[in-house]
């Protein structure tokens, strides 16, 4: 995955709340097994009519919100279903950034995962930033090892990360690159005789048969 | 026990990761004689081991809520997220009430085609759904034929059982569970996700309101335009014998008088 340091990029408003991942990536898009392409389908109820012509009244069809790749949203945002569809379509669509006073837990671990940065401000300064975004010159700066986001105007402001993910994300790994890094030890463990005897049945772990 | 399990899984509408509740009895006497579980002295060795997994008396808590079960009505969701509910003898809130985002309170109402203080029993249900691994064990099927047993699905209505797997189906058909659901005008299912995100043929057309045991309304959720109120197993099964929300409690007391 791409590595995020600054970061620096347009972003749009979607001024609603609970946003749920049925709205993000509906299920009727759930049938591909990449996770490439979902892009064309995100927000499709919203951003496409019964006849499949954007509805000209949503957010992200709006001229100002195009060549955006920060998407700026309401509290509990990516609430419902865990499907992980959700990030792949943000991601596919451009957005790398998200910046909401809140997420729901799985769909913000599942961002991360994917090389995305939730990042969870105050509703006051969600709110400015909303105000703002549609100015064509509006840029912000993600400085991610610093934990800051700033607009040039003036605006500046830091927000929490845990070191691990941080981490992750400035290296652009994801966990089969940090599992990867264990190749000697993993190879070394797997070569053992008789490895597989604990997971017999018999074993004192009543629920052995269930690993 | 399956309650238990619905309230676990319904945790995630909540906002949260995992839902657990801590083995005990309840648990215990669920579990023995089940198949795939050890037997005899065995059994009795994973208990005491079980009874270990239960939070220590002294863990301290970010936050601690106790609801009484007792005093909760009957919920039915009236808008577009699980949060969106009332008890079935309230009323959709209003502006005035400022309970939430006027927005959110406006997008909800229009998407589900009701008016600000609205009484939840004047809500017509067109479609009844009781499945979804929320929803769906033999405890919640029981429930629900218990409270159709000899009835009639309203006119107009379409209602459907969809058991939580084939081993409730089997189960369900057993204890004679599917007759009652069929002889009411139940369409009996085979077991899986069915209208619960409507991936299948089985969606709820625009406009229509679905009575449904899943655990997600949200817009589109089962179908385009679809209009979803959350409710459990024994309210579904009243909605689709009067074709609107009827408040449980009032119908097992009159079936008491009676």
């Amino acid at each position: 995955m791409e590595p995020i340091t600054i970061y620096k990029g347009r972003a749009a408003a979607l001024d609603r709340k609970n946003v749920d991942t049925d709205q993000i990536i509906p299920k009727q898009f759930l049938k591909r097994i990449e996770r490439s392409g979902f892009g064309e389908f995100l927000f499709y109820n919203w951003r496409f009519d019964e006849n499949g012509k954007e509805r000209p009244d949503f957010e992200l069809n709006q001229p100002h919100n195009q060549n955006t790749s920060i998407l700026i949203a309401g509290e509990n945002f990516g609430c419902g279903s865990s499907r992980e569809h959700a990030p792949w379509s943000l991601k596919d669509y451009g957005f790398d950034i998200i910046i909401a006073p809140s997420y729901a837990d799985i769909f913000k671990s599942n961002c991360m995962k994917n090389g995305m940065v939730p990042i969870a401000l105050t509703q006051t300064e969600v709110n400015y930033l909303m105000e703002r975004v549609s100015a064509p010159d509006y840029e912000l700066t993600i400085d991610l090892p610093n934990q800051t986001l700033k607009d040039g105007q003036g605006f500046e402001t830091s927000f929490e990360i845990h070191p691990y993910w941080k981490e992750m994300l400035i290296k652009g790994w994801d966990e089969i690159s940090i599992t990867l890094q264990y190749d000697k030890e993993i190879s070394a463990y797997e070569s053992q005789k008789n490895l597989y005897r604990v997971f017999n049945r018999k074993s004192h772990f009543p629920f052995s048969f269930l690993i | 026990m399956e309650e238990r399990m619905t309230v676990c899984n319904m945790s995630i509408e909540g906002g949260a990761r995992a839902g657990l509740v801590a083995p005990d009895e309840t648990t215990f006497s669920y579990l023995k004689g089940r198949k795939y579980l050890p037997k005899g002295e065995e059994f009795e060795r994973c208990v005491q081991d079980w009874k270990s997994l239960s939070s220590d008396e002294d863990a301290v808590y970010d936050q601690e809520i106790i609801l009484d079960g007792s005093l909760i009505s009957p919920m039915v969701s009236w808008g577009t997220n699980p949060g969106m509910a009332s008890g079935v003898d309230g009323k959709v809130p209003t502006f005035a009430e400022e309970i939430m985002d006027p927005k959110e309170l406006n997008r909800a109402i229009e998407y589900m085609g009701l008016e600000e203080g609205m009484p939840i029993t004047e809500i017509p249900v067109q479609h009844v759904f009781i499945g979804s691994c929320t929803n769906s064990r033999i405890e919640d099927l029981r429930q629900a034929a218990e409270m159709i047993e000899g009835q009639t699905v309203q006119k107009g209505v379409r209602a459907m059982v969809v058991p939580g797997s084939q081993s409730v189906k089997r189960q369900a058909e057993d204890e004679g569970l599917d007759e009652i659901f069929k002889s009411a005008g139940f369409e009996w299912r085979e077991s899986g996700c069915s209208m619960c995100l409507s991936m299948n043929p089985d969606v709820v057309p625009a406009g229509e309101h679905c009575a449904s045991t899943s655990n997600r309304n949200f817009e589109g959720r089962q179908g385009a335009g679809a209009r979803t109120h959350l409710v459990s197993p024994a309210m579904a099964a009243a909605a689709a014998i009067h074709g609107k929300f009827v408040d449980i409690r009032n119908l097992k007391r009159t079936e008491q008088v009676q």
